[in-house]
């Protein structure tokens, strides 16, 4: 029984075409990970960023020497001080 | 074969094909809009040709065409047949072509548009951190933006240069220069403050553009400053533990690759490394920054209070030796290092030696203790205060004491007991415990340029050197040193060599504690505790009473030793160094702090300049270790007026002896080779020619109107010989001569 060359072309270009388009899918979406990571190693680094600017702040505003000078306008004395 | 006369431009098409194509066309008209749309161009030629009159409409026409297209039809098959060729032909070439590109030279190719296409992107990791043994930050490097230009894109140099000097604040002409070199990336400013930065935005200028940089902060400015250090504009450590530490916390580079679009766009397609993998290791530190804190003021008081030329002091935990605080004046700002000189940012902590003067007794009485020299208990002869040795005399300055007990002479510091102690021992055997203590060599702290004191070798020592040593002159050493000596006494009797670095951060958040160093057994444990005691009788009841601590045993023990002129090369008589070191609580004590001030100038006994600062330093670790501790109420604050009028003592006034003024003839030959001295110490007997070398014009002039005498000067500067003699009998009226010398010359 004769085929259709039809479906014989079809049958070799389908998967060719599956292998092309899958080929071409991969791609796009390696390169749609790739800005996704570009943007989130962006984010991190802002975050690490606003995440040592806050240390330091915090690190800052406990410093002893500021401590000190605002337990003196509140009239605050070291703890023990009025003993004895 | 069916023929027609029909004119419709399909029929038409029909004709013009053999009988394959009819059926061709029929299955696809059959087979609908495919056919269709192949035949319409066709159709809508033929339609033109009948408009244009071309195809004839009638019956004769239309015989000829078909008599025609029978006779052409081989040709039109040669010509399909050409063309099908012809496609066939430019199908393979393109196929080999395609086959070269992609499989012969796919390499060349590929290379050729990833380079195109590849962008790399440079991750720097940032210095890592130093924090203090609670997790406080000292230094952080935060990112900050830094003003650069691309030369190529400043249309008018010149312009540029006049909006952005006053923002920028640097030199207008400087700038313009800078803007119309032909390099393509030029620094303006870096590393600018958030205000400038947002100015230079909104000035919009062409070419010129912002970039980050990281910059490292000290988040408590002068805090802890000489022992943190500090690092250049490019991030290497240049002083303190930044320096040593700066392979360890200087951040890696990483380069990663990524493809860049057609914006300019990085695209990672690699990955990106962790962060915390490029990021320095950071530091903990055994500081605290509390104590630190109340260490600085304390000592910056008393080196104010004093007018002293520099200070020291340390506060080492009395069990495991780590340094809990560390300060020195006078102090900078790293942040600012433009306003600071070399001398400040020396930390004298580690780079300074002195002589040690009262507080190296203890280190001579242990000896004897350990040697079986002498008890605590035993009585010495203190010669009323002077004692003639070796062709010299050593004198208790300010008192002069009969029998005394080891203890009692520690107590009130008596230089010629230590001497007598010293003797007895001989050199060997003194050397050897001065070893023992430490005071021969580097402590080994993290710390750069840190210096190992001076002793000569023992078998150079005199009588009188040996003598001198006992009581801590003839002998030099780091404040560090001396802290380490002292925290033997207060771990019962084990040295540990100081530290500061307590772990490293091997990864973000997880931290690696250093390793412990080795310990050695040093005293007995019933030599640490009956020195102790005796450490606990000078506050209590000897020169350190200043350094009480109401509720608290403290042990302690004063130092006073004169220094050398380096112009004379002999002892002055008026420079002199402070010291008070101690520890407590002394039953269990848990720090041990020394506080050094050089040259002070309100008084020169340790137990008055330096025990109060010794007593607030030790109130705070001990706050800070939860401690509830009370300031004395008979002794005010060092630096207040209260304080100054009761505790200003002038020079030369009575109080603990002062080692060097023993040295007044016993300034030993040994510590002049040592030292290099060759004059003796002026004398300061009534009846004799005084001392003169080592002084000023003007205090040559005061002591020649006091005599009675004439002064002859020859030369500027300091006195470095004079006649008479000094120690010869004095002639009222008579002429004394004195050569100076100015004293860099």
């Amino acid at each position: 029984m004769r085929q259709d060359p039809l479906i014989w072309a079809l049958a070799i270009a389908a998967p060719l075409v599956a292998v092309g388009l899958f080929h071409a899918w991969t791609h796009v979406q390696t390169l749609r990970l790739g800005y996704e990571l570009s943007d989130a190693v962006e984010k991190r680094e802002v975050l690490e960023e606003q995440n040592r600017a806050l240390r330091m702040e915090r690190s800052t505003l406990r410093a002893p020497e500021r401590l000190e000078r605002l337990g003196r306008e509140m009239k605050l004395a070291p703890p023990g001080s009025e003993a004895h | 074969m069916a023929r027609t006369t029909n004119m419709d431009p399909d029929s038409v098409g029909v004709r013009l094909g053999n009988a394959a194509d009819v059926k061709a066309s029929r299955r696809s008209r059959t087979k609908g809009g495919v056919g269709k749309k192949r035949e319409a161009p066709v159709k809508r030629r033929l339609q033109a040709q009948i408009r244009r009159g071309t195809v004839a409409k009638t019956k004769s026409s239309t015989k000829r065409t078909e008599s025609r297209t029978r006779t052409d039809a081989p040709a039109i098959r040669f010509r399909q047949l050409v063309l099908v060729l012809a496609l066939a032909v430019v199908a393979c070439v393109l196929v080999a072509r395609s086959a070269q590109l992609q499989l012969m030279d796919r390499s060349r190719f590929e290379g050729a548009a990833l380079a195109q296409a590849r962008h790399v992107v440079e991750l720097r990791g940032r210095r890592g951190p130093i924090v203090d043994r609670h997790g406080a930050e000292l230094a952080m490097s935060l990112d900050v933006e830094t003003v650069v230009a691309d030369p190529a894109q400043v249309k008018d140099p010149d312009a540029s240069a006049r909006r952005l000097a006053p923002i920028l604040r640097v030199d207008r002409s400087k700038l313009a220069k800078k803007l119309s070199s032909g390099r393509r990336f030029v620094y303006l400013r870096r590393r600018v403050s958030p205000r400038i930065a947002t100015s230079i935005r909104a000035a919009s200028e062409p070419g010129v553009f912002m970039i980050s940089e990281p910059k490292r902060f000290y988040g408590g400015n002068r805090l802890a400053a000489h022992l943190l250090g500090f690092s250049n504009i490019d991030g290497a450590g240049r002083a303190g533990l930044e320096r040593r530490y700066d392979a360890a916390l200087r951040g890696r580079h990483a380069r990663l690759d990524g493809l860049r679009d057609g914006r300019g766009n990085a695209v990672l397609v690699d990955g990106a490394e962790a962060a915390q993998d490029l990021d320095g290791r950071g530091l903990r530190l055994s500081l605290d920054r509390t104590v630190q804190h109340d260490t600085e003021v304390a000592l910056a008081k008393a080196v104010r209070w004093q007018r002293a030329r520099s200070g020291v002091a340390i506060v080492l935990d009395a069990q495991t030796s780590e340094v809990v605080a560390m300060a020195s004046q006078p102090d900078f700002n790293p942040n600012d290092l433009g306003d600071s000189t070399a001398s400040e940012r020396r930390n004298r902590a580690v780079e300074m030696v002195y002589e040690p003067g009262s507080t190296f007794k203890i280190v001579t009485v242990a000896a004897a203790l350990e040697e079986g020299v002498a008890s605590p208990e035993r009585r010495l002869d203190c010669e009323s205060g002077k004692w003639r040795f070796g062709g010299r005399t050593i004198r208790d300055a300010d008192h002069a004491y009969g029998d005394l007990t080891v203890a009692e002479s520690l107590s009130v510091s008596s230089n010629i007991c230590a001497a007598k102690l010293g003797i007895e021992l001989g050199r060997d055997r003194l050397h050897r415990w001065i070893q023992r203590f430490g005071l021969t060599r580097a402590t080994g702290i993290e710390l750069p340029a840190e210096a190992r004191g001076l002793l000569r070798s023992p078998r150079s020592w005199r009588d009188i050197a040996l003598a001198n040593i006992s009581f801590g002159q003839g002998i030099a050493v780091t404040p560090l040193q001396m802290a380490q000596a002292l925290n033997v006494i207060a771990a019962g009797g084990i040295r540990r060599a100081p530290r500061i670095v307590a772990a490293t951060e091997l990864e973000q958040g997880h931290w690696v504690e250093a390793p412990k160093l080795r310990s050695e057994r040093v005293l007995r444990p019933e030599t640490a505790t009956a020195l102790t005691r005796m450490m606990v009788g000078v506050v209590e009841e000897g020169t350190g009473q200043q350094a009480a601590i109401p509720g608290f045993q403290v042990a302690g023990k004063t130092g006073t030793a004169q220094k050398i002129d380096p112009l004379t090369r002999a002892y002055s008589r008026e420079d002199y160094v402070a010291s008070f070191g101690g520890f407590g609580p002394a039953e269990a004590p848990e720090f041990t702090v020394l506080v050094v001030l050089d040259e002070p100038q309100g008084s020169i006994y340790g137990g008055i300049a330096a025990a109060p600062a010794f007593r607030q330093i030790l109130s705070a670790a001990l706050r800070a270790r939860g401690h509830v501790v009370s300031e004395p109420k008979t002794a005010p604050a060092p630096g207040t007026e209260a304080s100054a009028r009761t505790q200003l003592v002038p020079k030369g006034a009575p109080g603990e002896a002062p080692e060097a003024r023993g040295l007044e003839f016993a300034l030993s030959d040994q510590a002049k080779a040592m030292l290099g001295l060759n004059e003796s110490l002026p004398s300061s007997d009534p009846g004799v020619v005084p001392g003169l070398v080592g002084l000023g014009a003007h205090e040559v002039l005061e002591r020649c109107e006091k005599a009675g005498c004439v002064p002859i000067f020859v030369g500027t500067g300091r006195v470095v010989e004079q006649t008479p003699a000094s120690g010869t009998a004095m002639v009222p009226g008579a002429t004394w001569q004195v050569r100076m010398k100015p004293r860099f010359d």
